[in-house]
Protein backbone atom coordinates (compact mmCIF):
# COMPACT_ATOMS: atom_id res chain seq x y z
CA UNK A 1 0.00 0.00 0.00
CA UNK A 2 1.55 3.52 -0.75
CA UNK A 3 1.15 5.98 1.92
CA UNK A 4 -2.18 7.45 2.37
CA UNK A 5 -3.10 11.35 1.81
CA UNK A 6 -2.57 12.92 5.25
CA UNK A 7 -5.80 14.29 5.27
CA UNK A 8 -7.17 10.44 5.86
CA UNK A 9 -4.86 10.38 9.11
CA UNK A 10 -7.04 13.32 10.51
CA UNK A 11 -10.36 11.61 9.54
CA UNK A 12 -9.35 8.72 11.28
CA UNK A 13 -9.02 10.56 14.10
CA UNK A 14 -12.03 11.98 13.94
CA UNK A 15 -14.19 8.76 13.31
CA UNK A 16 -15.06 10.48 9.77
CA UNK A 17 -13.90 7.22 8.02
CA UNK A 18 -16.18 3.83 6.90
CA UNK A 19 -15.20 0.90 9.25
CA UNK A 20 -13.43 -1.03 6.27
CA UNK A 21 -11.48 2.52 5.23
CA UNK A 22 -9.98 2.73 8.87
CA UNK A 23 -9.46 -0.65 9.25
CA UNK A 24 -7.13 -0.70 6.48
CA UNK A 25 -5.85 2.66 7.39
CA UNK A 26 -4.95 1.22 10.71
CA UNK A 27 -3.28 -1.83 9.30
CA UNK A 28 -1.01 0.57 7.02
CA UNK A 29 -0.24 2.94 9.91
CA UNK A 30 0.81 -0.27 11.87
CA UNK A 31 3.20 -0.99 9.95
CA UNK A 32 4.76 2.32 8.37
CA UNK A 33 6.97 4.10 10.23
CA UNK A 34 6.76 7.17 8.42
CA UNK A 35 2.44 7.33 8.84
CA UNK A 36 2.95 6.37 12.79
CA UNK A 37 5.30 9.67 12.98
CA UNK A 38 2.74 12.02 10.58
CA UNK A 39 -0.10 10.31 12.38
CA UNK A 40 1.31 11.40 15.96
CA UNK A 41 2.01 15.09 14.44
CA UNK A 42 -1.64 15.41 13.69
CA UNK A 43 -2.47 13.79 17.12
CA UNK A 44 -0.44 16.44 18.57
CA UNK A 45 -2.20 19.37 16.99
CA UNK A 46 -5.58 18.06 17.43
CA UNK A 47 -4.40 16.90 21.31
CA UNK A 48 -3.38 20.80 21.76
CA UNK A 49 -6.65 22.18 20.26
CA UNK A 50 -8.72 20.04 21.93
CA UNK A 51 -7.43 20.79 25.23
CA UNK A 52 -7.70 24.22 25.16
CA UNK A 53 -9.63 25.39 28.54
CA UNK A 54 -13.05 26.99 27.87
CA UNK A 55 -13.19 30.79 27.84
CA UNK A 56 -15.94 32.62 30.32
CA UNK A 57 -17.47 35.66 28.69
CA UNK A 58 -16.73 38.96 30.08
CA UNK A 59 -19.55 40.30 32.49
CA UNK A 60 -22.67 42.07 31.75
CA UNK A 61 -22.46 41.13 28.38
CA UNK A 62 -25.79 39.70 27.90
CA UNK A 63 -26.53 43.14 29.63
CA UNK A 64 -24.99 44.74 26.15
CA UNK A 65 -26.37 42.50 24.21
CA UNK A 66 -30.15 43.78 25.74
CA UNK A 67 -29.22 47.46 25.33
CA UNK A 68 -28.22 46.38 21.73
CA UNK A 69 -32.19 45.20 21.40
CA UNK A 70 -33.36 48.77 22.86
CA UNK A 71 -31.44 50.66 20.88
CA UNK A 72 -32.49 48.75 17.32
CA UNK A 73 -35.97 48.59 18.60
CA UNK A 74 -35.85 52.99 18.97
CA UNK A 75 -34.59 52.64 15.92
CA UNK A 76 -37.37 50.94 14.34
CA UNK A 77 -39.82 53.31 16.06
CA UNK A 78 -38.63 56.09 14.63
CA UNK A 79 -38.77 54.15 11.28
CA UNK A 80 -43.02 53.18 12.18
CA UNK A 81 -43.37 57.15 13.15
CA UNK A 82 -42.09 58.28 9.78
CA UNK A 83 -44.15 55.40 7.67
CA UNK A 84 -47.35 55.95 10.00
CA UNK A 85 -47.13 60.17 9.07
CA UNK A 86 -46.84 59.20 5.72
CA UNK A 87 -49.20 56.74 5.81
CA UNK A 88 -51.39 59.57 6.99
CA UNK A 89 -50.12 61.83 4.35
CA UNK A 90 -51.18 59.42 1.50
CA UNK A 91 -54.47 58.57 3.10
CA UNK A 92 -55.19 62.10 3.69
CA UNK A 93 -53.71 64.09 1.05
CA UNK A 94 -52.97 62.40 -1.85
CA UNK A 95 -56.56 60.44 -2.31
CA UNK A 96 -58.55 63.99 -2.74
CA UNK A 97 -60.99 62.05 -4.82
CA UNK A 98 -61.29 58.80 -2.51
CA UNK A 99 -64.63 59.53 0.02
CA UNK A 100 -61.93 58.62 3.50
CA UNK A 101 -63.43 58.83 6.62
CA UNK A 102 -61.19 58.33 9.02
CA UNK A 103 -64.14 56.81 11.38
CA UNK A 104 -64.08 55.42 15.01
CA UNK A 105 -67.19 54.84 16.86
CA UNK A 106 -65.65 55.02 20.61
CA UNK A 107 -69.41 54.29 22.12
CA UNK A 108 -67.32 54.01 25.41
CA UNK A 109 -66.30 57.13 25.18
CA UNK A 110 -69.82 58.96 24.84
CA UNK A 111 -72.60 58.55 27.06
CA UNK A 112 -75.11 58.89 24.24
CA UNK A 113 -73.02 56.12 22.11
CA UNK A 114 -72.88 58.89 19.52
CA UNK A 115 -70.52 58.10 16.74
CA UNK A 116 -67.83 61.44 16.85
CA UNK A 117 -67.01 60.84 12.92
CA UNK A 118 -64.53 64.29 13.46
CA UNK A 119 -62.35 63.15 15.89
CA UNK A 120 -59.50 60.61 14.69
CA UNK A 121 -60.08 58.48 17.07
CA UNK A 122 -59.76 58.06 21.03
CA UNK A 123 -56.84 56.45 21.92
CA UNK A 124 -58.25 53.01 23.34
CA UNK A 125 -55.49 50.36 25.01
CA UNK A 126 -55.73 47.13 23.99
CA UNK A 127 -53.34 44.91 25.85
CA UNK A 128 -50.63 46.33 24.80
CA UNK A 129 -51.18 48.78 21.96
CA UNK A 130 -53.47 51.31 21.58
CA UNK A 131 -55.36 51.29 18.17
CA UNK A 132 -56.08 54.98 17.26
CA UNK A 133 -57.77 54.77 13.90
CA UNK A 134 -58.20 52.27 10.70
CA UNK A 135 -58.29 54.49 7.49
CA UNK A 136 -59.62 52.96 4.13
CA UNK A 137 -57.85 54.30 0.66
CA UNK A 138 -59.48 52.38 -2.36
CA UNK A 139 -59.14 48.78 -2.02
CA UNK A 140 -56.16 49.19 1.44
CA UNK A 141 -57.10 49.47 4.70
CA UNK A 142 -54.45 50.73 7.27
CA UNK A 143 -54.62 50.82 11.12
CA UNK A 144 -52.73 52.41 13.36
CA UNK A 145 -51.73 51.06 16.18
CA UNK A 146 -49.76 52.54 18.67
CA UNK A 147 -47.71 50.46 21.22
CA UNK A 148 -45.43 51.34 23.84
CA UNK A 149 -42.99 53.77 22.19
CA UNK A 150 -43.99 52.98 18.63
CA UNK A 151 -46.20 53.22 15.89
CA UNK A 152 -47.68 49.77 14.22
CA UNK A 153 -49.55 50.52 10.66
CA UNK A 154 -51.27 47.34 9.91
CA UNK A 155 -52.23 47.78 5.71
CA UNK A 156 -54.51 45.37 3.99
CA UNK A 157 -57.05 44.63 1.80
CA UNK A 158 -60.75 44.81 2.68
CA UNK A 159 -61.80 41.24 3.88
CA UNK A 160 -58.45 40.65 4.65
CA UNK A 161 -58.22 41.87 7.64
CA UNK A 162 -58.35 38.55 9.29
CA UNK A 163 -55.18 37.73 8.13
CA UNK A 164 -54.01 40.53 10.58
CA UNK A 165 -53.25 39.15 13.82
CA UNK A 166 -56.06 39.13 16.70
CA UNK A 167 -58.62 40.34 14.41
CA UNK A 168 -61.17 36.98 13.02
CA UNK A 169 -64.31 37.52 10.69
CA UNK A 170 -67.59 38.22 12.67
CA UNK A 171 -70.96 39.44 12.84
CA UNK A 172 -71.50 42.27 15.35
CA UNK A 173 -74.73 44.67 15.12
CA UNK A 174 -75.81 42.83 12.30
CA UNK A 175 -72.30 44.12 10.00
CA UNK A 176 -69.91 41.80 8.43
CA UNK A 177 -66.49 42.46 9.77
CA UNK A 178 -63.40 41.13 11.57
CA UNK A 179 -63.35 41.50 15.45
CA UNK A 180 -60.71 41.36 17.92
CA UNK A 181 -62.40 39.98 20.89
CA UNK A 182 -62.05 41.26 24.01
CA UNK A 183 -63.72 41.13 27.62
CA UNK A 184 -63.29 44.51 28.63
CA UNK A 185 -62.43 46.44 25.72
CA UNK A 186 -62.94 44.51 21.55
CA UNK A 187 -61.95 46.06 18.72
CA UNK A 188 -64.69 45.89 15.69
CA UNK A 189 -63.84 46.85 12.29
CA UNK A 190 -66.08 46.81 9.41
CA UNK A 191 -66.55 48.06 5.81
CA UNK A 192 -68.97 51.07 5.20
CA UNK A 193 -69.32 52.01 1.89
CA UNK A 194 -65.94 53.09 1.12
CA UNK A 195 -64.70 53.60 4.29
CA UNK A 196 -63.64 50.86 6.55
CA UNK A 197 -64.88 51.70 10.13
CA UNK A 198 -63.51 50.45 13.63
CA UNK A 199 -65.20 50.59 17.09
CA UNK A 200 -63.26 50.51 19.83
CA UNK A 201 -64.89 49.72 23.91
CA UNK A 202 -66.72 47.54 25.80
CA UNK A 203 -68.16 44.82 23.87
CA UNK A 204 -71.98 45.63 24.83
CA UNK A 205 -70.55 49.48 23.94
CA UNK A 206 -69.27 48.15 20.20
CA UNK A 207 -72.48 45.89 19.32
CA UNK A 208 -74.53 49.04 19.57
CA UNK A 209 -71.89 50.91 17.28
CA UNK A 210 -72.38 49.76 13.95
CA UNK A 211 -76.40 50.95 14.64
CA UNK A 212 -75.11 54.02 15.71
CA UNK A 213 -73.10 55.73 12.55
CA UNK A 214 -74.05 58.24 10.65
CA UNK A 215 -73.62 57.65 7.27
CA UNK A 216 -70.31 58.56 5.98
CA UNK A 217 -69.95 62.06 4.98
CA UNK A 218 -67.00 63.11 2.37
CA UNK A 219 -64.29 65.72 3.25
CA UNK A 220 -63.15 68.50 1.77
CA UNK A 221 -59.16 68.67 0.99
CA UNK A 222 -58.84 71.21 3.41
CA UNK A 223 -60.36 69.32 6.18
CA UNK A 224 -57.80 65.87 5.00
CA UNK A 225 -54.54 68.43 5.13
CA UNK A 226 -55.30 69.56 8.19
CA UNK A 227 -56.14 65.99 9.88
CA UNK A 228 -53.30 65.04 8.01
CA UNK A 229 -50.89 67.54 9.72
CA UNK A 230 -52.08 66.67 13.00
CA UNK A 231 -51.52 63.41 12.74
CA UNK A 232 -48.29 64.20 11.59
CA UNK A 233 -47.45 66.34 14.56
CA UNK A 234 -48.77 64.54 16.81
CA UNK A 235 -46.96 61.29 15.55
CA UNK A 236 -43.55 63.16 15.88
CA UNK A 237 -43.84 64.88 18.84
CA UNK A 238 -45.61 62.25 20.85
CA UNK A 239 -43.31 59.26 20.33
CA UNK A 240 -40.17 60.02 19.56
CA UNK B 1 -38.60 27.04 23.47
CA UNK B 2 -35.60 29.19 25.52
CA UNK B 3 -35.35 32.64 25.65
CA UNK B 4 -31.97 34.11 24.26
CA UNK B 5 -31.19 35.56 28.08
CA UNK B 6 -31.60 31.53 28.64
CA UNK B 7 -29.43 30.45 25.86
CA UNK B 8 -27.00 33.31 26.51
CA UNK B 9 -26.56 31.66 30.32
CA UNK B 10 -26.44 28.60 29.45
CA UNK B 11 -24.13 28.08 26.74
CA UNK B 12 -21.96 31.39 27.13
CA UNK B 13 -19.54 30.08 27.90
CA UNK B 14 -19.51 27.34 24.38
CA UNK B 15 -20.38 30.36 22.59
CA UNK B 16 -17.47 32.74 24.17
CA UNK B 17 -14.84 29.93 23.69
CA UNK B 18 -16.17 29.94 20.02
CA UNK B 19 -15.73 33.22 19.32
CA UNK B 20 -12.64 33.54 21.52
CA UNK B 21 -10.75 30.74 19.38
CA UNK B 22 -12.29 32.22 16.07
CA UNK B 23 -11.24 35.49 16.34
CA UNK B 24 -8.43 35.42 18.85
CA UNK B 25 -9.43 38.79 20.64
CA UNK B 26 -11.45 39.32 23.80
CA UNK B 27 -13.08 42.44 22.28
CA UNK B 28 -14.05 40.96 18.98
CA UNK B 29 -15.30 37.73 20.70
CA UNK B 30 -17.21 39.76 22.77
CA UNK B 31 -18.77 41.89 18.94
CA UNK B 32 -19.53 38.26 17.64
CA UNK B 33 -20.99 36.68 20.98
CA UNK B 34 -23.44 39.78 20.82
CA UNK B 35 -24.06 40.01 17.13
CA UNK B 36 -24.56 36.13 17.20
CA UNK B 37 -27.39 36.51 20.13
CA UNK B 38 -28.96 38.81 18.09
CA UNK B 39 -29.35 36.59 15.59
CA UNK B 40 -30.44 33.99 17.94
CA UNK B 41 -33.12 35.98 19.36
CA UNK B 42 -34.61 36.53 15.67
CA UNK B 43 -33.86 33.18 14.51
CA UNK B 44 -35.46 31.53 17.68
CA UNK B 45 -39.12 31.59 16.12
CA UNK B 46 -37.64 29.47 13.38
CA UNK B 47 -35.30 26.75 15.89
CA UNK B 48 -36.25 23.16 15.60
CA UNK B 49 -35.19 21.09 18.61
CA UNK B 50 -32.01 19.89 17.87
CA UNK B 51 -28.51 20.19 18.77
CA UNK B 52 -28.45 23.95 20.03
CA UNK B 53 -24.37 24.30 20.08
CA UNK B 54 -25.19 22.91 16.57
CA UNK B 55 -27.41 25.71 16.03
CA UNK B 56 -25.14 28.16 18.09
CA UNK B 57 -22.33 27.52 15.91
CA UNK B 58 -23.60 28.12 12.76
CA UNK B 59 -25.25 31.43 13.85
CA UNK B 60 -21.76 32.46 15.57
CA UNK B 61 -19.67 31.28 12.02
CA UNK B 62 -22.20 33.50 9.72
CA UNK B 63 -21.78 36.39 11.94
CA UNK B 64 -18.18 36.06 11.79
CA UNK B 65 -17.74 35.53 7.91
CA UNK B 66 -19.95 38.67 8.01
CA UNK B 67 -17.67 40.25 9.93
CA UNK B 68 -14.46 39.55 8.28
CA UNK B 69 -16.06 40.42 5.01
CA UNK B 70 -16.70 44.00 6.46
CA UNK B 71 -13.21 44.12 8.08
CA UNK B 72 -12.17 43.06 4.09
CA UNK B 73 -13.84 45.86 2.77
CA UNK B 74 -11.90 48.55 6.13
CA UNK B 75 -8.65 47.22 4.97
CA UNK B 76 -7.59 50.24 8.16
CA UNK B 77 -8.69 47.44 10.38
CA UNK B 78 -7.07 44.42 9.47
CA UNK B 79 -7.84 41.04 10.46
CA UNK B 80 -4.30 39.91 11.76
CA UNK B 81 -4.08 39.43 15.45
CA UNK B 82 -1.80 41.63 17.95
CA UNK B 83 0.16 38.59 19.43
CA UNK B 84 1.45 40.51 22.02
CA UNK B 85 -1.60 41.17 23.58
CA UNK B 86 -2.78 37.87 23.51
CA UNK B 87 -1.38 34.59 25.82
CA UNK B 88 -0.43 34.53 29.43
CA UNK B 89 -0.05 38.29 29.69
CA UNK B 90 -3.86 38.98 28.25
CA UNK B 91 -5.54 41.01 31.17
CA UNK B 92 -8.68 39.82 33.57
CA UNK B 93 -9.81 36.73 33.24
CA UNK B 94 -7.36 35.18 31.35
CA UNK B 95 -5.67 34.34 34.30
CA UNK B 96 -8.53 32.28 35.73
CA UNK B 97 -9.23 30.15 32.46
CA UNK B 98 -5.93 30.13 30.88
CA UNK B 99 -3.29 29.84 33.30
CA UNK B 100 -0.87 27.52 30.89
CA UNK B 101 1.69 28.54 28.68
CA UNK B 102 0.74 26.08 26.43
CA UNK B 103 -2.78 27.03 25.69
CA UNK B 104 -1.47 30.65 25.08
CA UNK B 105 0.63 29.12 22.28
CA UNK B 106 -1.77 27.64 21.19
CA UNK B 107 -3.91 30.16 21.08
CA UNK B 108 -1.28 32.33 19.13
CA UNK B 109 -0.47 29.53 16.53
CA UNK B 110 -4.29 29.17 16.13
CA UNK B 111 -4.85 32.90 15.10
CA UNK B 112 -1.95 33.16 13.15
CA UNK B 113 -3.83 30.41 10.82
CA UNK B 114 -5.42 31.65 7.81
CA UNK B 115 -8.98 31.74 8.21
CA UNK B 116 -9.96 29.62 5.76
CA UNK B 117 -7.99 26.98 8.16
CA UNK B 118 -8.85 28.22 11.27
CA UNK B 119 -12.74 27.98 10.87
CA UNK B 120 -12.72 24.50 9.80
CA UNK B 121 -10.41 23.62 12.86
CA UNK B 122 -12.15 25.56 15.25
CA UNK B 123 -15.67 24.11 14.62
CA UNK B 124 -14.25 20.65 14.63
CA UNK B 125 -11.75 20.66 17.67
CA UNK B 126 -13.34 23.12 19.67
CA UNK B 127 -16.68 23.70 18.77
CA UNK B 128 -17.27 19.73 18.57
CA UNK B 129 -19.46 19.71 14.91
CA UNK B 130 -18.93 16.67 12.75
CA UNK B 131 -16.77 17.35 9.04
CA UNK B 132 -20.73 16.89 7.57
CA UNK B 133 -22.09 19.65 9.55
CA UNK B 134 -19.23 21.76 9.04
CA UNK B 135 -19.21 21.37 5.46
CA UNK B 136 -23.14 22.38 5.64
CA UNK B 137 -22.09 25.36 7.89
CA UNK B 138 -19.27 26.71 5.46
CA UNK B 139 -21.00 25.83 2.15
CA UNK B 140 -18.34 23.32 0.68
CA UNK B 141 -17.85 19.89 0.34
CA UNK B 142 -17.33 17.52 2.73
CA UNK B 143 -13.28 16.55 0.91
CA UNK B 144 -12.77 20.46 1.25
CA UNK B 145 -13.41 20.20 4.58
CA UNK B 146 -10.96 16.97 5.75
CA UNK B 147 -8.67 18.78 3.61
CA UNK B 148 -8.51 22.47 5.41
CA UNK B 149 -8.52 20.46 8.92
CA UNK B 150 -5.85 18.41 8.16
CA UNK B 151 -3.85 20.87 6.77
CA UNK B 152 -4.87 23.39 9.61
CA UNK B 153 -3.91 21.22 12.06
CA UNK B 154 -0.54 20.25 9.79
CA UNK B 155 0.45 24.08 9.86
CA UNK B 156 -0.81 24.32 13.81
CA UNK B 157 2.06 21.82 14.42
CA UNK B 158 4.77 23.73 12.64
CA UNK B 159 4.45 27.12 14.22
CA UNK B 160 3.67 25.22 17.73
CA UNK B 161 7.46 23.88 16.90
Amino acid sequence: MTHPPGEQLSALLDGEMGPADAAALRAHIASCASCREAMASVETARGALRALPLVAPPDGLTTRVAGRIRAVARRWARVAVVAAALTAVVVFVAAPDTEVAPATASPGGDPAGRVDLDRVATPTRIGPMVLTGAYRRGETVSAVYQGDGYLLTVVARPGSMGAVPGMTPAVVGGRSGELRPGTATEVFAWQDGPDVVSAVGPPAAVADAPEALPAARPYGLFARMRRAARTVVSALTGFR
Amino acid sequence: MPTWQEIADRYGDFLYTVAYRLTGDRHDADDLVQETLLRVRRGLPGYRPGSMEGWLTRIATNAFIDSTRRRARRPQTPLTVDHDALGPAAPGADHAYEATRLSGDVQRALAALPVEYRLPVVLCDVAGRSYEEIAQTLHVPVGTVRSRIHRGRARLRELLG
